[in-house]
């Protein structure tokens, strides 16, 4: 199973812009994909598509074989809540929220926060941040925050992580340790990663990379 | 998302408490008005039925009239100019055939309860003072049924009255002017034939000045006798067990006869305008309270959604559906309503018992309290619209905060 994307195409705006143009692209399970290219090259978008966020003009896209298009708005967010975790420049923390509630939201939807508890707190353990558990965000440094965001995004132990830019807002030292954990994460959990980012050696971590140039697909290398 | 709502709620204390009070504010003022207008309406009404009865048959008035006595002065080819034109009462009203109507009534399952009664005005004289009075004489224990005047009674009861026996109830105002108490014995006359005395056996106090200086009561026998008019009856009273066919009743009966039946709304139509016009007044009042109220809601949580987009987006991106985004929402404007409603429940039902402490300089009924009503609709009415208020207010920005897409919100805030 994995991810596949054939001839997108993604236009905004009227008259229609287009942002992307015929991509294609797979990604098997498992994977780390990095999207790199300049601002406006149309990394986010292709990431947006590719994990439901948006639909294309034109194209497929397929997730574990199943055509996103053609899903309806129960399955997708079912898909969301249980396959998938985001990770964004933004922690997008709730405020009034501690650490370890925002991390349980996820679980929370579908009544398993109880159950998923003892999970949050290793998470929290392993991303050297055990000493936030009740803490609010406005009360952590930003790399905390974005840690207590990467727990959100594993909580349901998803089978993707996508994650646009999340070292954007950090200093190169909480930049880097995002960067380990993720592929930490990639490597003993299995969990296929699909990174934008516009950080050159952060792209050149991923297994995978793609460059994007003007919305077109300039190289893709293993 | 009650845990959400909850959570998002409490953290923005400042925020909350102030809709709550603006709910509450809005809750309260409607019920310390409605509190105050009802109780008025009730006294007003009560002391309106204890003269006009749900129902009132009286004998219709005959007065003289030119066209009567033209033909028996003048043939037809004369033309007529009156200098002074014929006029006057024919007679004292009263009812044709009382006894008619004691069994019609008697039969009528809408009647609970009836009084026949003359009223008739008179003198009362107590040694060198004089005072004019309206006489009514009534059936006491037929009385007692249809009216409270009964609490009214100062000194003594209604059924004192019962037997006859020369015996006569006095308004306050009628005793003070006279210098009289109950156990004196004074003089009533009616103009015609000789005064003859009536012992005081109750004071009566109605609170309504105009009444209490003018009312006399005692048995009806005793005052047909006064008056020389042997089983004359003026007027019938009638209760029934409900008010709002007393129209259509009236309306009924008096098809029968040429006595006038009067419903109680049509006997008192100024009243019942007053009544309407409070009403609009009160519904137009808490339309803009609510409205104020509810405005509030709806600012308040739609400056809170446009604050939340970030919230709102990650809550979408991690599976929450626009249903659960529209329930959060939902959920705080059901809070704000129930917890400000029944804050304004409380606050105006302490403020009501605060204003029933207050002393007026004057009297209102039986005392000199203002008259409150706490009657349970009053305060179901308030808390209902509150609720609607919130509802509605909140139901707008909750929905525009389901259709938001984590999309747009995520591309904003880039």
């Amino acid at each position: 199973m994995a991810i596949i994307g054939k001839n997108i195409i993604k236009e905004f705006g009227v008259p229609p812009q287009r942002v992307l143009h015929n991509i294609n692209l797979h990604i098997d399970d498992g994977d780390f994909v990095s999207i790199s290219g300049r601002s406006g090259s149309g990394k986010s978008t292709l990431l947006y598509l590719i994990s439901t966020l948006d639909n294309p003009t034109q194209g497929i896209i397929e997730i574990d074989g199943k055509i996103i298009a053609q899903m309806n708005q129960q399955e997708i967010h079912h898909f969301r809540n249980t396959q998938v975790g985001f990770i964004f420049q933004f922690h997008f923390l709730l405020p009034e929220l501690t650490s370890l509630e925002n991390i349980l939201l996820g679980p929370r939807n579908l009544d398993l926060h109880e159950e998923k508890k003892g999970f949050a707190l290793e998470l929290l353990e392993k991303l050297e941040i055990s000493d936030q558990v009740h803490k609010l965000p406005s009360q952590m440094s930003g790399g905390q925050q974005q840690r207590v965001a990467i727990a959100r995004a594993l909580i349901m132990r998803p089978k993707y992580i996508f994650a646009d830019e999340p070292t954007g807002n950090l200093d190169s030292v909480s930049g880097i340790r995002v960067m380990e954990i993720l592929k930490e994460i990639n490597k003993n959990d299995k969990t296929t990663i699909v990174l934008v980012t516009h950080e050159p050696d952060y792209a050149a971590m991923a297994k995978q990379e793609i460059f994007l140039v003007d919305g077109k697909v300039l190289r893709a290398e293993s | 998302m009650l845990y959400l709502a909850v959570r998002q709620m409490l953290s923005r204390k400042r925020q909350t408490a102030l809709i709550f009070l603006g709910i509450s504010f809005g809750t309260m003022i409607y019920i310390v008005i409605a509190g105050l207008q009802f109780g008025f309406r009730g006294y007003l009404t009560e002391q309106l039925l204890n003269n006009t009865a749900h129902v009132l048959i009286k004998g219709s008035e005959q007065n003289i009239e030119e066209k009567e006595l033209r033909p028996r002065f003048f043939s037809k080819n004369i033309f007529v100019k009156w200098i002074t034109p014929p006029a006057g009462k024919r007679q004292e009203a009263k009812l044709g055939n009382p006894q008619g109507w004691f069994d019609l009534l008697q039969k009528d399952p809408n009647v609970v309860a009836y009084a026949p009664r003359l009223s008739i005005n008179g003198i009362v004289t107590n040694g060198r003072y004089r005072h004019s009075v309206g006489i009514t004489g009534i059936v006491p224990t037929k009385q007692m049924k249809i009216t409270s005047l009964e609490d009214y009674m100062l000194n003594g009861s209604l059924k004192n009255l019962a037997g006859g026996g020369s015996k006569i109830i006095l308004g306050s105002g009628v005793l003070k002017s006279i210098g009289a108490k109950v156990g004196d014995t004074v003089k009533l006359s009616t103009g015609l034939g000789e005064a003859r005395p009536f012992k005081i056996v109750g004071k009566l106090h109605l609170g309504n000045e105009q009444m209490d200086d003018v009312m006399a009561l005692g048995n009806i026998r005793d005052i047909q006798a006064l008056n020389h008019t042997p089983g004359r009856v003026s007027e019938i009273s009638v209760a029934l067990i409900d008010i709002s066919l007393s129209g259509t009743l009236a309306e009924k009966w008096s098809l029968y006869t040429k006595d006038k039946v009067q419903g109680w709304e049509e006997a008192n139509a100024q009243f019942m305008q007053m009544i309407t016009i409070q009403d609009i007044m009160r519904l137009i009042m808490t339309g803009a309270i609510l409205l104020v109220a509810g405005f509030g809601v709806y600012n308040v949580l739609s400056i809170m959604i446009n604050q939340k987009k970030k919230e709102i987006a990650i809550l979408r991106s991690i599976g929450y559906g626009p249903d659960k985004i529209l329930q959060l929402f939902l959920y705080q404007g059901f809070f704000l309503g129930v917890g400000g409603g029944l804050l304004g429940l409380f606050f105006g039902w302490g403020l009501n018992m605060l204003l029933l402490q207050y002393e007026l300089s004057f009297e209102v009924g039986r005392d000199n309290h203002l008259p409150i009503s706490f009657d349970i609709s009053i305060y179901v009415t308030a808390f209902v619209a509150a609720q609607v208020a919130a509802g509605i207010a909140s139901f707008f920005p909750a929905r525009a905060a389901s259709k938001l897409t984590p999309l747009e919100i995520i591309r904003e805030e880039l």
